[in-house]
């Protein structure tokens, strides 16, 4: 055990020499919670769409009226000849004509077709404009029906998008940072052939995975407790339920984290290796896989089983549970269960990486 | 330039090649990685939303109530799912198993058919056809039938964003019943709604351009700091920099080959998705790559600089994340930037992946031609420029 804490201290005494190093491992977690908390919106809003309104009559100036009310659709009034440019050009989502007979048709009852082109190129807003231009062309007003329907919205009635993304980005600077930290701290001294002390020193590969485990872990505490007060003073992220499952969650999460990091330096064969695995299997898995942004549900098929592998995913449903959700315990029981099992396995991956360099070093 | 510049341009440019071609390594990982990481998120990203679980309580049990839920079913979004009880459903939503609820109340039969006379009446009585959907909405309340006739949704707020898009959907469904099942009246206006340049509304087809860029720049800045910081940690840096070699002439021998590796990179992912997802390549071929080159160019300045600002290989892997991931976000190629706070979007301005994500899109996707890029073009060259001048003097300032 006095071999886990040598090897800690030494680690930690060479970690503390690079001062640049630390400030950035400090630095680079607030500033993805600031960008991604702040910035990652799915909700969009004043989307232009151009309107030509060829028939110039009150029933059109109705219309355009009601798109302008809707929160999603900022209408533009163009000439026809600007209309498909405006679309090639990215300067709007969506364009309609409305056709120059619209007075004479409604007085003849007819139905008065609006031809709309909207910008395929965004998948994600394609599907809203076309839903709000159906809703304003309907009538625009929620009643305009004579059933309606009382909503009562659970966890987050206002609907925040903060208390959905925050609690997310917990998870993305969970992950990234302790991860990228321990994988280079490894690699580096694979890549200056430092690690071939221990295949002549009595330590054992797992004490040694452990005490440099120690090491970071403790840093990505420090990490973690820093961008949880931000999270809380920037953004008014609160326990809603209790807390205990998620404070129980967060050593366990960090520390599988360090462990990723240390199997993929100990697997990999250079520092640049292991940091472009790094990035491509925790920054894109843990960004686009996790739910964090995009719901799982629609993944399809065997891609699916690709996000059950990301760790990521487990520790954000407890995340959001205890920042929004609030079920507590009957929530979070399972996700803590397999987050451990990661944590099991990439323990003896990462230390049979280190036994694996020992042997073929001997 | 004369010929001694030009042959010891060259053989540089031979050092460089012959040093990153052996390194069979690197070679694999800057092949392989990005490109399967690029196939797999295509595959497997789907923004747009199907199969959500909606819980779904009749508690009617009528014909009006199994309308309803045809024409919800119909939407094509919802999975529905049958509870017994208003109890179950409201657990069905607290414990994740359904996004939403819908709760029919047991008078609905009679509400539907009260409001559709009521509407009928109010046909009659001489209201245009234009605006009937306002009639009815008029008469509604009017025969103190608007209590009665609600129908319960139960959303799971937490996440807002799927939230509000299930509220909608509802609304739309909705909406549809009272024009299908209670006023009958035709729509004063159809819209005939074509997607432009993506008529499936394919996920693939949005994120591989987007996710090109952003690979390119993650690997790009990462490969590019590397190879500087490794001469300097092994020394071999101050060799280079006593030879006769100017210090443009060292800088570009060390861009070339992983600007030809970063570009072998982007067409092989374009070629197999353009094989796999059968991804469009709508313009011009020479204009995409002249405008692609000038992205990988600005990726690898950027990679320079940290490298002439680290020390040591630690920093430069840590430097890299710090610029990559706010260019990522904040340019909007993987996910949609137009819901930014106002600073976001004028900080996004100065993002080179933005301008080089909406050429990727519009080169490929819409088939623009130069003229509608020249926004795009001109601040993709003047990123390169800047960047790979500023790394040139750092570079010369640091040799001297």
């Amino acid at each position: 055990m006095s071999l886990v804490y040598m090897q800690a201290q030494k680690d930690w005494q060479e970690f503390r020499r690079d001062r640049l190093s630390i400030a950035l491992s400090f630095l680079l977690p607030l500033i993805t919670l600031v960008l991604f908390g702040y910035g990652i919106r799915l909700q969009a809003h004043d989307l232009k769409i151009s309107v030509e309104d060829s028939s110039k009559s009150a029933p059109a100036r109705a219309l355009f009226e009601r798109l302008q009310a809707s929160y999603l659709l900022r209408p533009v009034l163009m000439e026809s000849n600007s209309l498909e440019d405006s679309l090639k050009l990215g300067k709007s989502k969506a364009t309609m004509v409305i056709p120059a007979d619209l007075q004479k048709s409604l007085l003849l009852a007819k139905t008065a077709k609006l031809q709309i082109l909207i910008d395929g190129t965004d998948i994600v807003n394609g599907r809203f404009v076309q839903s709000a231009i159906y809703g304003a062309s309907a009538g625009g007003a929620p009643t305009a029906g004579a059933i309606h329907c009382n909503k009562h919205i659970l966890f987050n009635p206002g609907l925040n998008e903060t208390l959905f993304v925050v609690p997310g980005v917990y998870g993305i600077v969970f992950w990234i940072f302790p991860c990228l930290l321990s994988c280079v701290a490894i690699a580096r001294e694979k890549e200056q052939g430092s690690l071939v002390h221990i295949t002549i020193s009595s330590m054992r590969s797992y004490e040694y995975v452990l005490g440099k485990g120690l090491v970071y872990w403790f840093l990505a505490m420090a990490q973690a407790t820093l961008v949880l007060l931000t999270g809380f003073l920037m953004f008014g992220i609160r326990f809603c339920a209790n807390p205990i499952p998620f404070c129980m969650s967060v050593p366990l999460f960090l520390a599988t984290a360090v462990l990723f990091g240390l199997a993929i330096g100990a697997w990999s064969k250079s520092q640049t290796s292991a940091v472009q695995a790094v990035s491509s299997l925790a920054f894109f898995t843990s960004l686009l896989l996790s739910g964090f942004i995009y719901p799982l549900e629609n993944i399809p098929g065997p891609f699916s089983w690709i996000s059950y592998l990301v760790p990521a995913r487990y520790f954000i449903e407890i995340s959001r549970d205890a920042f929004s959700r609030g079920m507590g315990w009957t929530a979070c029981l399972q996700n803590m269960c397999i987050l451990a099992t990661f944590f099991f396995v990439l323990l003896c991956v990462a230390v049979s990486g280190c036994k694996r360099f020992k042997a073929r070093n001997l | 330039m004369t010929g001694a510049g030009m042959s010891r341009l060259f053989a540089l440019l031979l050092k460089e090649f012959k040093q990153t071609l052996r390194n069979k390594h690197l070679l694999y990982l800057l092949i392989v990685p990005p490109v399967i990481q690029l196939l797999i998120l295509a595959a497997s990203l789907a923004p747009q939303l199907h199969h959500v679980r909606l819980a779904f309580c009749d508690l009617s049990h009528s014909s009006a109530g199994r309308n309803l839920k045809e024409v919800l079913a119909g939407s094509r979004v919802f999975d529905l799912l049958d509870c017994a009880s208003p109890e179950e459903l409201t657990k069905f939503v607290e414990l994740k198993k359904a996004s939403a609820g819908v709760l029919i109340p047991d008078n609905f039969e009679r509400a539907v058919f009260q409001a559709a006379k009521s509407g009928r009446d109010a046909r009659d009585s001489g209201a245009c056809a234009a605006y009937a959907g306002a009639a009815a909405v008029g008469a509604a309340p009017a025969n103190g039938t608007s209590a009665g006739c609600a129908v319960d949704i139960t959303l799971d707020g937490s996440d807002a964003y799927t939230a509000s898009a299930v509220k909608a959907y509802i609304d739309a469904g909705i909406s549809r019943f009272n024009s299908q099942y209670v006023c009958r009246t035709k729509p004063a206006f159809e819209p005939q709604v074509i997607y432009m340049y993506n008529r499936g509304l394919k996920a693939s087809w949005y994120f591989i351009p987007g996710l090109l860029g952003a690979i390119i720049t993650i690997v790009g800045v990462l490969v590019s700091s590397a190879v500087l910081l490794r001469e300097k940690e092994q020394g071999t840096l101050e060799q280079l920099l006593m030879t006769p070699a100017r210090s443009w002439e060292i800088v570009l021998s060390k861009i070339l080959p992983i600007y030809v590796l970063l570009l072998a990179d982007l067409i092989l992912g374009l070629s197999l998705s353009m094989y796999l997802f059968a991804l469009p390549f709508r313009g011009n071929c020479f204009l995409f790559f002249s405008g692609a080159s000038l992205y990988i160019l600005t990726a690898i300045g950027a990679g320079l600089i940290l490298g002439t600002v680290c020390k040591t290989q630690r920093q430069a892997q840590l430097c890299s994340f710090f610029v990559s991931i706010p260019i990522v976000q904040l340019s909007g190629s993987v996910v949609p930037a137009d819901g930014m706070p106002t600073l976001m979007q004028a900080f996004s301005l100065a993002d080179p992946l933005k301008y080089f994500s909406s050429f990727t899109r519009a080169v490929l996707l819409k088939g623009c031609e130069p003229e509608f890029l020249l926004a795009e073009l001109f601040f993709l060259s003047l990123f390169t420029f800047i960047l790979l001048g500023i790394a040139t003097l750092r570079f010369r300032h640091q040799s001297e």
